[in-house]
């Protein structure tokens, strides 16, 4: 995938586009663990969103969210397992946003990409599968593909944002394959 | 809110269902420090250049003679070095660690922006502690 192609703000949608494809597994972490904010997390990661639509008037928010990231942050020490890393991973994605906004030198979407094209293969590898087999592993490399396709696309920013979000949630299903139920 | 698993077909049900036991139970004690999981050096790789990016465009904002510009060269310091301490293995992850050279030869261009950023990231850690030290 040529990331080099993208501008910033195509790559902060890609980020951002994954961030909210692993949000489900930072929710079931919190709710496994009893930790973190999942709640505070979705606020933040919409933040996101709404900059990238430009609706947002000032970047002052996003520097007070960054500030209070840490402490949603997974403790990998405490909570040494797969899990964790899978929510770790949610939150350092959705923290290289908040401060890609702040700072459009970052340019963080080949790495995001890999790490969670990794973090999957853990998970397939984990699971006594091969990438050719594994469903997981082929509708999320669909989904990557697709989302590249979506930010090339000539509309506005604003139209694109609108499609990408129900695009990137996908049914509300993580790219391992958790899901969340609005009750 | 309700979280379930398993909203997927019936292979991926199976699947789910082991994941979801390893998410619960699969403690791994030494894998914060072991080097077989790729995904987590670039994890933790990725932390560190964040923190860092974010204490750097801190400091200009910061008085040149306040405890906030000796705590964010500090703080800077300690994230360095961290980063510099994974940045080997990162690098060194073989070609048979990957299913094909396309993969390998991505893997390659990403760890080589990487380097470029951990560079620019050392230049203005020097301008800034430097700054900091003329003071």
């Amino acid at each position: 995938m040529d990331f080099n192609s993208l501008n910033h703000w195509q790559q902060l949608a890609f980020c951002t586009a994954i961030a909210e494809r692993c949000f489900p597994n930072y929710a079931l972490f919190c709710e496994i663990e009893s930790t973190g904010d999942a709640q505070q997390v979705r606020k933040m990661l919409n933040k996101v969103w709404e900059y990238l639509r430009g609706q947002l008037k000032s970047t002052k928010n996003i520097e007070k969210q960054l500030e209070a990231f840490d402490p949603l942050m997974p403790d990998t020490d405490a909570s040494d397992h797969l899990g964790a890393y899978l929510a770790l991973d949610m939150t350092v994605a959705l923290q290289s946003c908040l401060q890609s906004i702040i700072d459009n030198s970052i340019l963080d979407a080949e790495a995001i990409a890999e790490m969670t094209n990794e973090r999957l293969k853990e998970v397939i590898e984990v699971q006594g599968d091969t990438l050719d087999s594994s469903e997981l592993w082929l509708r999320h490399m669909e989904f990557e593909s697709k989302l590249i396709e979506y930010l090339k696309e000539q509309v506005s920013h604003a139209e694109l944002i609108k499609r990408l979000i129900p695009f990137a949630s996908d049914g509300g299903v993580s790219q391992v394959g958790v899901c969340l139920d609005e009750d | 809110m309700r979280i379930r698993i398993l909203p997927l077909g019936k292979p991926i049900k199976k699947l789910l269902s082991l994941l979801m036991i390893l998410m619960v139970t699969m403690a791994l004690p030494t894998r914060a420090q072991s080097d077989e999981f790729h995904s987590d050096q670039l994890l933790y790789l990725l932390q560190q250049k964040i923190m860092l990016k974010q204490l750097q465009s801190e400091f200009p904002s910061l008085g040149l003679h306040s405890e906030h510009a000796l705590k964010n060269i500090r703080s800077q310091t300690n994230h360095l070095k961290n980063l510099t301490e994974l940045l080997p293995s990162y690098v060194n992850i073989p070609e048979s660690r990957y299913p094909n050279m396309s993969e390998y030869h991505l893997s390659l261009t990403s760890r080589a922006e990487l380097l470029n950023e951990v560079t620019d990231i050392i230049v203005t850690y020097h301008q800034q502690a430097h700054k900091y030290s003329l003071q």
